[in-house]
């Protein structure tokens, strides 16, 4: 439940485009953040959860979640090998990888050193931008070194699901459907590479996997969200998107406290504050025209820009943030 | 007939008149931080108005909102334009606050100077967008012309067709290479100049008059 207009409280569901044009109950433009999978357990269970059925904002709450890890995903792969220099398209795995991380001087030190977009020029014309334009990364480098990356809009790839490709382990549990595009994706890759995606995708499967409840929290999830036995985790694996959990789950503590099923949780409280990282994450990927890297360290997607006729201005870092939407900014508010 | 011709010119004069005055161009001024956009438009605005439009600065990102400066009637070689030059923040791809630090800012200042910076690409691109009808397209030459924020541009431009000057600043700069420019873009047509200095201000404006007329 990660978005809430700050005037009047109304609440929108991760990755609503309602309030882009100002919120329809009172006309607000200031809303907070509040990320799905970092503040609450609902999120993540919702991932484990077939959408089929479901109540329309618990499938949008799903869907995005997706996205956001969906692309985490795929984000760490294509500079996974050379883990020193920390790219900006490595960010989201960064934060992925290691939440608290990126906090520090020497990340924000290696992001700064490493090569700018504007020397990757060879790739870089306009054409590219274009057909880049949709995706997450103005780096072209980024989607360079993993061909298949430009046709995948996050968390929407029915052919290679990211979670079963990058699922090294057989975990048995209980992946019927599941099983087949994991034991048949391989044959087609070259070893090597699929190794080395493999040795990275352990970390950032892992620690992607450190957001999803345990087994028990799931199941009560699923049973006070859902009240049905046919909702039960053992169909989870049917949803491609979804790495098998209970291994995972079970060597990680869940730190994040599933206080509330229904996931109208909405103050941030602050003993269990969201992980700025992956607040900042999940919010940019749903407004991805302005990344903050870190305070006062921003990339921006020129083309989404470009493109929206409304953008967030004022973003601060604690996940607040003002939409100016076209009704409310325009050139006559400019100075002469 | 020459009764007829002087009539007909005169209306010709006066629907001229009447459309340029009911609808002055408006003029954006692009380009990557520190090109020296806010120093061509001061010029262009002094040589017609005599105000400036905005402040200028060695550090970048000295312009983070959009400036205007309306109806600033140029005339050259029997061509006159009225237009709205508007001055946009530098566009880039990245934003980071230990850029201004080199430049003696306090911490907190350069990080809030970040955030304006980039809340003003937002704003230029969406000026982009909406409210411009043609584009000056400024560059420092003695930097690479060549980058992604300049071909994307320059790119989204000319997929908007609007009409676009190319203008090579900094030529007062013993490193300036021009040449370079215009091969980086040879499709438009690139003016070299030194706003800081005023060189080649003429051609200048004799482009403007006749690109934007």
């Amino acid at each position: 439940m990660p978005h809430q207009c700050t005037t009047c409280g109304k609440v929108f569901p991760d990755g609503s485009k309602e309030m882009l044009s100002g919120c329809p109950n009172c006309g607000g433009n200031k809303f907070q953040f509040k990320p799905a999978s970092s503040g609450s357990a609902p999120a993540s269970a919702s991932d484990n959860t077939p959408s089929a059925g479901g109540a329309g904002t618990r499938d949008l709450t799903s869907s995005a979640a997706d996205a956001v890890r969906d692309r985490a995903q795929q984000q760490s792969h294509p500079d996974s090998t050379d883990e020193e220099s920390m790219t900006v398209s490595d960010w989201a795995n960064a934060n992925a990888d290691a939440p608290q991380r990126t906090e520090t001087g020497d990340a924000a030190g290696s992001t700064r050193s490493e090569p700018s977009p504007t020397e990757a020029t060879g790739s870089s014309d306009a054409g590219d931008a274009a057909d880049t334009g949709s995706g997450p990364e103005p780096d072209p480098r980024g989607w360079g070194e993993w061909p298949s990356a430009p046709g995948e809009s996050p968390g929407a790839d029915p052919q290679e699901p990211p979670a079963s490709r990058n699922e090294p382990r057989g975990e048995p549990a209980a992946g019927q459907s599941d099983s087949s595009p994991r034991s048949s994706s391989p044959s087609n890759r070259d070893p090597s590479t699929i190794n080395a995606r493999e040795t990275d995708e352990d970390n950032s499967q892992k620690s992607a996997r450190s957001d999803i409840v345990t087994p028990e929290e799931l199941a009560a999830a699923d049973a006070n969200r859902r009240g049905s036995a046919a909702e039960t985790p053992s169909e989870a694996p049917s949803d491609p998107d979804v790495p098998p959990a209970p291994d995972a789950a079970a060597g990680q503590p869940a730190d994040a406290a599933p206080t509330d099923a229904d996931g109208t949780v909405i103050e941030p409280s602050s003993d269990e504050r969201p992980d700025l990282d992956q607040l900042r994450e999940e919010l940019n990927d749903q407004f991805e025209s302005i990344k903050i890297v870190n305070p006062g360290q921003y990339e921006l997607n020129l083309m989404e820009l470009y493109d929206r006729s409304e953008y967030i201005i004022s973003l601060r870092e604690d996940g607040r943030y003002v939409i100016e939407v076209p009704d409310s900014w325009g050139p006559g508010n400019s100075e002469d | 007939m020459g009764l007829l011709t002087d009539l007909r010119d005169s209306i010709s004069r006066v629907v001229d008149r009447l459309f340029s005055e009911s609808e002055p161009k408006r003029i954006g001024i692009y380009g990557p931080p520190n090109a020296g956009k806010t120093t061509l438009a001061n010029r262009i605005a002094r040589d017609w108005t005599g105000d400036a439009i905005g402040p200028e600065s060695h550090i970048p990102h000295e312009t983070r909102r959009a400036r205007r400066k309306e109806n600033v009637e140029i005339e050259r070689n029997g061509k006159k334009v009225t237009i709205d030059i508007v001055d946009t923040p530098g566009v880039t791809t990245k934003v980071d606050y230990k850029e201004f630090l080199e430049h003696d800012m306090e911490k907190d200042d350069a990080v809030r100077r970040s955030r304006e910076a980039t809340e003003g690409v937002a704003e230029a691109m969406h000026w982009l967008r909406e409210d411009v009808d043609g584009v000056i397209y400024v560059l420092d030459s003695t930097k690479d012309p060549i980058s992604q924020v300049n071909t994307m541009l320059i790119g989204i431009i000319e997929s908007q067709d609007l009409p676009v000057l190319i203008f090579a600043n900094k030529i007062d700069l013993e490193e300036a290479n021009v040449e370079r420019i215009a091969n980086a873009y040879p499709q438009h047509e690139t003016v070299e100049l030194s706003a800081l200095e005023g060189e080649n201000m003429d051609e200048v404006y004799a482009k403007i008059a006749e690109y934007f007329a």
